[in-house]
């Protein structure tokens, strides 16, 4: 026995080396290309892509599937990873949510004006208008109405970002604006908020204003929101932009 | 064992498990355990292997290119040993950096579970 026990143990432990090495090898090549596809997955394009279509369905899938699939060990070792992850996870977290106190839609105050019979006459030119045509309210409205809430709401909550956008661009002294150095992280309500306080906009536009936007934040932030309520909100978001417009115009004459 | 993944944050967020932060920390806790245990077996199979061997080769004075290769294989076998029990300190970045992402995933919390329930 003791003639083979040399040659038995030296193979065995060959073979031991061999396969634990191996092993060990297979799994770092496995983590770096893991790595390499969450690098590739997590790209800013996606990202502006899927933020920029107002669509929630395809932001969790973007949320679960994209940044879900990460490696909490690849988001520790590897900066792109971890890069990309932070990038991506605070686009979506401010896109469902940037406002400070996030308002239920039964604390939201609605606006003083009935809302009802404009909501009804803008349903009813929706027949009138094609898709591919439709403004991004129409957009918004034909998704409320038609049981895409979440949709309608993000896309109109969006379509205000960017007109608040513009007009502080526009409204606001070079001064004013230059200290508000962070404004594009800024929220849609911070944005009014600012327009306010600048004797940019009345109190009715504010209140129109705020109003859409409690109701859209809540909505897109996962509270359940009925479709009136996101109706009452679209029909308040339009008067507000119409108001809006005319400061606008005013401002720029 | 298997690492954990975002989506595993998201899991736990979305079924609102009873403090979802306590449970990520036994996850962690039992993870170190199965590591440090794997690391220890290995470090101790190799230490085995080489200490057998070298046994053998004393009272048998055998030798040959075969006891080389032995060798050879039994410190490989430790040296990944070590190296799992060196990477274990890893983990405990792992465990911090995981914390902040189910932080940061806990303040969309309405979302998920509405995403998860097939809601948009």
């Amino acid at each position: 026995v003791t003639d083979y026990l040399v040659p038995v143990l030296a193979a065995g432990a060959s073979l031991a080396g061999a396969v634990t090495a191996s092993v060990q090898a297979a799994l770092g090549a496995r983590q770096a290309k893991a790595a390499r596809e969450e690098v590739r997955r997590l790209s800013e394009e996606k990202e502006l892509e899927v933020l920029g279509s107002s669509n929630l369905g395809r932001l969790g899938r973007y949320l679960y599937d994209d940044i879900g699939s990460t490696r909490i060990s690849n988001y520790v070792e590897n900066e792109n990873v971890r890069d990309r992850v932070s990038r991506a996870l605070a686009g979506v977290v401010e896109f469902l949510g940037t406002e400070e106190i996030q308002i239920r839609p039964e604390d939201a105050q609605a606006p003083s004006d009935d809302v009802g019979e404009p909501v009804d006459e803008a349903i009813d030119g929706l027949r009138e208008v094609p898709p591919p045509e439709q403004s991004e309210m129409q957009r918004a409205l034909s998704e409320i109405t038609f049981g895409e809430v979440w949709n309608g709401l993000a896309r109109m909550r969006r379509h205000l970002e960017v007109r608040l956008r513009a007009a502080v661009q526009e409204m606001l002294p070079g001064d004013v604006f230059a200290a508000e150095k962070s404004f594009r992280a800024r929220s849609a309500g911070s944005l009014v908020r600012i327009l306010r306080q600048a004797g940019k906009i009345s109190s009715d536009t504010e209140e129109h204003l705020r109003y859409a936007i409690d109701i859209a934040n809540a909505g897109v932030h996962g509270t359940e929101v009925d479709v009136y309520q996101a109706q009452s909100a679209w029909e308040a978001a339009v008067r507000g932009l119409a108001t809006l417009e005319n400061s606008y115009g005013d401002a720029t004459d | 064992v298997r690492d954990v993944e975002v989506r595993d944050l998201l899991e736990l967020t979305a079924l609102e498990v009873d403090n979802p932060h306590d449970k990520l920390t036994q996850l962690y806790l039992w993870m170190y355990d199965y590591s440090m245990t794997g690391a220890k077996a290995l470090t101790a199979f190799g230490g085995t292997l080489l200490a057998s061997l070298a046994i053998a080769v004393i009272t048998s004075h055998r030798v040959g290119w075969y006891v080389g290769a032995g060798f050879l294989g039994s410190a490989i076998t430790i040296g990944v040993g070590v190296l799992r029990y060196v990477r274990i300190r890893r983990l405990s970045r792992q465990f911090m950096d995981a914390h902040y992402l189910l932080s940061e995933i806990e303040r969309v919390r309405p979302f998920v579970q509405l995403y998860r329930a097939g809601r948009p």
